[in-house]
């Protein structure tokens, strides 16, 4: 018998072997199978369901409800549902308040994007030295500490800081030899003296993203520039700045969403001793603010639910826009 | 021999920019800082002296105002119910995001894809604009002045899964591959092997969560009602109105809230700015 | 204990087949080692086996049992990993002891971790790592963790054995003890063993049953010193040696690549008439290389160029390039006090039972040994399962 020919008999026996138990057990097989696929998707849907569930109840179902309540006449405990359609849209829009709101988010807003990057990234240049410097650590943690500090505690010290007579603010404006100013009290100042202590409180936070983006920066690179003989300035705008995209547009992200969800900071410092919060005449009512009194104050939930909508379409277009700007101007690695 | 004559000046310069930066970094940690500094001032002045025109930022210690609020208001209550909120929201969402950010990791099923989705996509959701619906369930759910209201919302954290995912994922596969050899399950491999080697993610998840929980205002000031479950920071806006224009009581009131928060974060803040910069390269990644 | 039986085992990722119909028997106790270039296979096999891996098609067999759908866990095997995989963050008791907690069945707790404790024990002392048990991995020599891998593996007492590349992260004079080491403890441990190893001296010393992996497919099973000294292919021939077989072509008459400065007898010269249309290769290992005239018994004369030579101690490394047309390499192993340098002409022969005949084209033997109805070596392995089977 030649070589080939055994080979290909043996192989041939082999494969009938092999063929004939497999018959007769595959329907075991794939039961077996399947019962394994089954038990492992459990084990899976299990580990996922407990903070699916919690996503999903909370903040998913609202998402919808949200919507679904905006276009009704809806109270949380009239039991008298009635679909309205565009109306509490219409009654919005029909309500100078509320444009006055949105103008006043606006302005908040588009004061603390520019104001929360250029100070952060100043002060996380100005540390960067100091902090790998050693034990720099206490530095960092100095700008980081108001952030983690209970925004209503701390808004508080604020007001007392702010206050016309006895307040810290106006002394340190008459050391400077300017004039005095009412803050909290005028329609003019109070915003602004929100703003400070909303910059005090969430600087930090953005100074450690900056912190953290700087000591991505490769060595290298600043180092062939500066044998390459660029000056400080030049060597910023030109390898710094670009190569720090990506974090800065992740701040004005930030910021921006938090700028315009802002609500303890302003709910304490114009509420309180002031009277209603949003004060005085209405200067600081931004849209959190007044859907917040809406629905909560004034028990119009189905005004607030559409405002609410509002905010949220507000939300997503400026984080679209921005992404959309960030495509071209963001430098990716 | 320019070169020589240079040489002192240039020092000079180095010098002086040095000084001018180290002046700059002490003069922002102080701006920082100052504020809280004022809370412990204030707290402890003398009754006239807050009311002094120039203020007064000696330290001093009247320990009077402080007492006060310690013995007048129920300020162990809001305490005891900000810890218990926190400490429970902290371990409850260790045990969400390990498990759920295990599964992401380490197990291949259908739809882990949508899964991830609907993880991410819940920090799209602005919050201020949910809480009129979410009012609406805890209502329906019966769930309204209860601590469960202050807890369960929170208790999972897509910021927590993603990290804990990340940090599975960079386990050697063998780990688990030797556990399940020997017969080891999911739950007791996340239990024994994963999550202690997971330590630092342990540790970021749990300050973070615990320091955002710590500082809820909002949520509590909506689903609470009772004072008896109420935490300190809904606690100390009531203050401002009983306190009025008593800035030492003020002080004191705050000054009772940071202690705690401030403390945790002297002792600890190394993990947590690192957990922080790292939330920000998990984003960009 | 168990016997292993591979059945035309696939493995297949989308359209390539990394595993291709594996044949393979493997008896109670035995120690197969499968060796091969890095991705020819052979770990993917023994994920396969081990339970890691789902099988494509084909079967696995433990005794008569088939294992295909069987976890892992319920296969009775124990694994080595190639970095070990200790858990960082336990003590060496507590690896070898993770495993076993999870046995617990019902009844004593305490009973069960007195019997945990004494299996780790008596663990320990088989692999003389008593006294680091209180350790951790990172504060143990390489040797050590390699000990305790292999002990963790061995905690639970199972049918089938299996290594990963286990010495390859180790430096070279330990991973020569280690590998006395693990002959010491299969001799006295016999339990039925797979080994995955790319180095060939692991392979060739530790085996009983040497497996050659080529390309997802076996190209060789059987002893190591039937393969070393009949290789079935091109290319067992040239990965096992070290160095390799020399290989030259051996033209079919005006081929442009024939060795025309090689003068092989009649009797070898025709075997190439039976190759395919490439030709056939010839083959001579570097040791059966000697000098022309030393012996009476030599054939498969050449002449060759001296370009390099190597001492190492035992033997020299000679490399050199035949004179001829088509001037192909060649490696000789000689006596260390032999005086030879660079540009030095020297005549070889080989006996003639050491020169290999290869189809060039399939690259399988050609040469009398078959051809006298010689068995190759896996079909030994076939008709050994085929009594089994029946």
């Amino acid at each position: 018998m030649s070589l080939l020919q055994e080979r290909a008999e043996l192989a041939g026996s082999a494969r009938q072997r092999r063929e004939r138990p497999t018959m007769t057990r595959s329907a075991q097989a794939r039961r077996a199978r399947r019962i394994r696929h089954l038990k492992d998707h459990l084990v899976a849907y299990g580990l996922l369901s407990p903070a699916l569930a919690v996503f999903v109840v909370f903040f998913y179902v609202p998402a919808a409800y949200l919507v679904y309540i905006s276009f009704f006449h809806w109270g949380v405990l009239s039991s008298s549902t009635s679909f309205v359609g565009l109306e509490n849209f219409r009654r919005l829009f029909a309500q100078p308040l509320f444009w006055h709101a949105l103008a006043t988010s606006g302005y908040y807003t588009l004061v603390m994007i520019p104001a929360t990057t250029l100070l952060a990234l100043g002060i996380s240049l100005v540390l960067k030295e100091a902090v790998t410097a050693r034990r720099g650590g206490v530095w960092r943690a100095a700008v980081f500490l108001p952030h983690v500090t209970p925004v209503v505690a701390t808004s508080i010290i604020w007001v007392w800081i702010f206050n016309p007579q006895f307040g810290l603010a106006n002394f340190v404006l008459e050391k400077l030899h300017l004039p005095a100013l009412g803050w909290l009290d005028t329609t003019q100042w109070a915003l602004p003296a929100v703003m400070i202590d909303s910059l005090w409180h969430s600087l930090g936070l953005y100074v450690i993203i900056f912190l953290a983006g700087l000591a991505n920066v490769p060595r290298e690179l600043v180092e062939v520039a500066r044998l390459d003989g660029a000056r400080r300035s030049r060597i910023f705008r030109r390898v710094i700045l670009p190569l720090l995209s990506p974090t800065t547009f992740f701040v004005v992200i930030l910021a921006t969403v938090n700028s315009w969800q802002a609500f303890s900071q302003i709910y304490t410092m114009t509420g309180g001793p002031h009277g209603g919060a949003g004060g005085p005449a209405f200067s600081t009512t931004t849209d959190a603010l007044l859907v917040y009194q809406t629905a909560f104050s004034f028990d119009h939930f189905s005004l607030a639910a559409a405002m609410a909508l509002v905010l949220f379409v507000i939300i997503l277009l400026l984080t679209v826009i921005q992404k959309w700007i960030s495509n071209k101007v963001v430098f990716y690695r | 021999m320019t070169f020589r004559k240079q040489w002192p000046k240039q020092i000079g310069r180095m010098r002086s920019f040095t000084l001018l930066r180290w002046a700059a970094v002490i003069i922002i940690a102080v701006l920082f800082a100052f504020p809280l500094y004022l809370v412990v001032v204030t707290a402890f002045q003398s009754h006239g002296g807050v009311f002094s025109i120039p203020p007064d930022f000696a330290p001093a210690f009247h320990a009077d105002a402080f007492m006060f609020v310690l013995e007048h208001t129920n300020w162990a209550r809001f305490m005891a119910n900000t810890v218990f909120v926190s400490g429970t929201t902290v371990v409850l969402v260790l045990a969400t995001s390990a498990l759920a950010g295990y599964a992401l990791a380490e197990l291949s099923f259908r739809g882990r894809g949508a899964f991830f989705f609907l993880v991410l996509a819940v920090i799209m959701l602005p919050a201020q604009a949910l809480l009129i619906p979410q009012y609406a369930i805890a209502l329906h759910l019966r769930l309204l002045n209860t601590y469960a209201i202050q807890i369960i919302p929170f208790a999972a954290s897509t910021f927590g899964i993603i990290l804990f995912r990340q940090f599975f994922k960079g386990l050697p596969r063998a780990y688990w591959e030797a556990a399940r050899l020997e017969g080891v399950g999911h739950l007791r491999y996340i239990w024994r092997v994963a999550l202690p080697l997971a330590r630092p993610a342990v540790v970021t998840v749990a300050l973070l969560t615990f320091i955002s929980a710590w500082n809820q205002f909002q949520w509590p000031l909506i689903m609470t009602s009772s004072t008896s479950i109420q935490p300190i920071e809904v606690a100390l806006s009531h203050y401002m109105q009983t306190f009025e224009a008593n800035w030492r009581k003020l002080a004191s009131a705050v000054l009772l809230a940071l202690t705690p928060v401030v403390i945790l974060f002297l002792l600890l803040q190394r993990h947590i700015v690192a957990g922080v910069a790292g939330r920000d390269s998990g984003v960009n990644a | 204990m168990a016997r292993i039986e591979l059945r035309g085992l696939t493995k297949q990722f989308g359209e390539s087949r990394v595993v291709d119909e594996i044949d393979l028997m493997i008896d109670d106790g035995e120690f197969v080692v499968l060796l091969g270039p890095s991705g020819c296979g052979k770990t993917t096999t023994l994920r396969m086996i081990a339970g890691l891996e789902p099988i494509s098609s084909g079967e696995l067999v433990f005794d008569d049992k088939i294992m295909n759908d069987e976890p892992a866990e319920r296969r009775g095997v124990g694994m080595v990993f190639q970095n070990y995989a200790l858990y960082p963050h336990m003590t060496v008791a507590a690896n070898l002891s993770f495993g076993l907690a999870s046995r617990r069945g019902r009844g004593s707790r305490r009973v069960a971790r007195q019997k945990e404790r004494a299996r780790v024990q008596e663990i320990a002392r088989l692999l003389e790592i008593e006294h680091v048990l209180d350790r951790r991995p990172k504060e143990l020599s390489g040797g050590q963790r390699q000990r305790v891998a292999l002990g963790r593996a061995l905690a639970r007492d199972p049918d089938v054995f299996l290594l990963d590349e286990p010495l390859s992260n180790l430096d070279a004079s330990l991973r020569d003890k280690m590998r006395m080491e693990l002959a010491r403890l299969h001799a006295e441990l016999p339990i039925t063993t797979l080994y995955v190893t790319h180095d060939q001296g692991e392979a060739l010393t530790l085996a009983d049953q040497l497996v050659v992996m080529n390309g997802g497919k076996i190209a060789q099973a059987g002893s190591p010193r039937e393969i070393y000294a009949r290789p079935a292919d091109s290319f067992v021939a040239a990965f096992l040696g070290s160095p390799g077989m020399n290989l030259w072509p051996l033209g079919a008459g005006d081929n442009a690549t024939h060795q025309e400065g090689l003068r092989l007898p009649d009797k070898i010269a025709s075997l190439s008439a039976r190759a395919g249309r490439l030709g056939a290769t010839v083959g001579i290992r570097p040791e059966h290389l000697h000098i022309a005239g030393t012996r009476s018994d030599l054939v498969a004369h050449f002449t060759c160029r001296v370009q390099v030579v190597e001492n190492l101690g035992s033997h020299l490394l000679l490399h050199g390039a035949m004179i001829d047309q088509a001037r192909a390499d060649v490696v000789a192993k000689l006596e260390p006090q032999f005086d030879v340098g660079r540009g030095d002409t020297i005549s070889f022969g080989a006996r003639a039972e050491h020169v290999h005949v290869f189809d060039a084209e399939s690259g399988a033997r050609i040469d009398d040994a078959i051809h006298r109805g010689g068995t190759p070596l896996h079909s030994h392995y076939r008709r050994q399962r085929e009594a089994v089977i029946g």
